[in-house]
């Protein structure tokens, strides 16, 4: 689903949500401006227009808690990176409790559409916060696994000249060793820098920064193939070399 | 008399040879011993005619490595399944 379906799920959820509470988030949804004035349909039905309201929130909450588990839990996520996100994550489940206590005490619709205005485009849960947390964390595993399989590169050309030294025909683990260098440091190319750009974008920065979030994807998602090809090509030459 | 004469040059003989510390109850020194020297360190020094062999522990490179990369490579992927998730599918911002 790109960008252009979810904007359009997103109209589809502010219709439901003009059909019970008014055109309270109507303008939520597809403008950057300040909700305008209450309407008398959101009066009418201004209990179960606070009751949406809070459960969006709640929602975010338990997605912002499950994100800073994700965090807590990535072996591979640098401390710098940690810290980063797991400040961000903090200060919007701040924001968001903050949030929950503004509309349980809110008794106007123009509170609860200045409220919700706050919790998709200040925080901007979704579309920011779980993406750049958890392609930060496969960039800073793509670059740590990366790293350690660069890392045995000299120790696998050592193996394979021994065994070359024995007499043993090498052919199939020198091609499966050059495969595994182009996957390796076409890996490490790939994820390179990546966590600086992910951390570096914001909620204001929403939805322009979409294509980022897309692109570094694509991106990892390559890497991630690229760094199990070379898996199989180091099994293919611990087979091929019998050191296994 | 004739045993005292034939002790006597032993003796002498002995020192000649520099092994008259070994009559003493102290051992005998190698660093001020040819003999001693040379015979330590035929036991000491090990034969280099021995063929290297291409082993697992000397390369590092083994099975191994192949279930620890298999671990981080599993971890990976959890992660990047929840960011495709994030991606392609994301919940509603609204």
């Amino acid at each position: 689903m790109n960008i252009f379906k979810k904007a359009t799920i997103a109209l589809a959820l502010s219709a439901s949500i003009l059909s019970v509470g008014g055109s309270a988030f109507a303008s939520t949804t597809s403008t950057t401006t300040a909700p305008t004035a209450s309407k008398p349909s959101c009066s009418t039905d201004f209990s179960q227009a606070k009751s949406l309201v809070l459960s969006e929130l709640n929602n975010r909450v338990t997605t912002l808690q499950s994100l800073a588990k994700d965090v807590g839990n990535a072996k591979y996520l640098t401390s710098n990176d940690s810290s980063a996100l797991s400040s961000e994550i903090t200060s919007e489940l701040s924001g968001i409790n903050g949030l929950i206590a503004n509309v349980n005490g809110a008794t106007t619709c123009t509170e609860l559409r200045l409220n919700a205005y706050s919790m998709v485009f200040t925080y901007r849960v979704y579309l920011v916060m779980a993406p750049k947390t958890h392609l930060t964390i496969s960039a800073d595993a793509i670059t740590s696994i990366s790293n350690e399989l660069y890392n045995l590169e000299p120790e696998i050309q050592a193996a394979i000249n021994a065994a070359s030294a024995n007499g043993k025909n090498v052919a199939q683990a020198q091609s499966a060793f050059a495969d595994f260098q182009t996957q390796v440091s076409s890996a490490q190319s790939a994820s390179n820098g990546m966590d600086q750009t992910l951390l570096a974008q914001t909620p204001a920065g929403s939805p322009g920064n979409w294509n980022i979030f897309v692109s570094s994807k694509n991106s990892l998602e390559s890497a991630r193939g690229e760094l199990h090809q070379a898996r199989n090509d180091l099994t293919t030459i611990v087979k091929s070399l019998g050191i296994g | 008399m004739i045993l005292r004469k034939k002790a006597a040059i032993a003796a002498i003989f002995l020192m000649g040879l520099g092994l008259s510390a070994c009559s003493a109850n102290t051992a005998p020194s190698a660093a001020s011993n040819p003999v001693l020297t040379t015979v330590g360190q035929s036991v000491t020094t090990p034969s280099t005619t021995t063929a290297t062999q291409p082993n697992t522990s000397a390369s590092g490179i083994n099975d191994n490595t192949l279930n620890q990369i298999n671990q981080q490579l599993n971890s990976l992927d959890q992660s990047m399944s929840q960011a495709n998730q994030d991606v392609t599918n994301p919940q509603g911002d609204n």
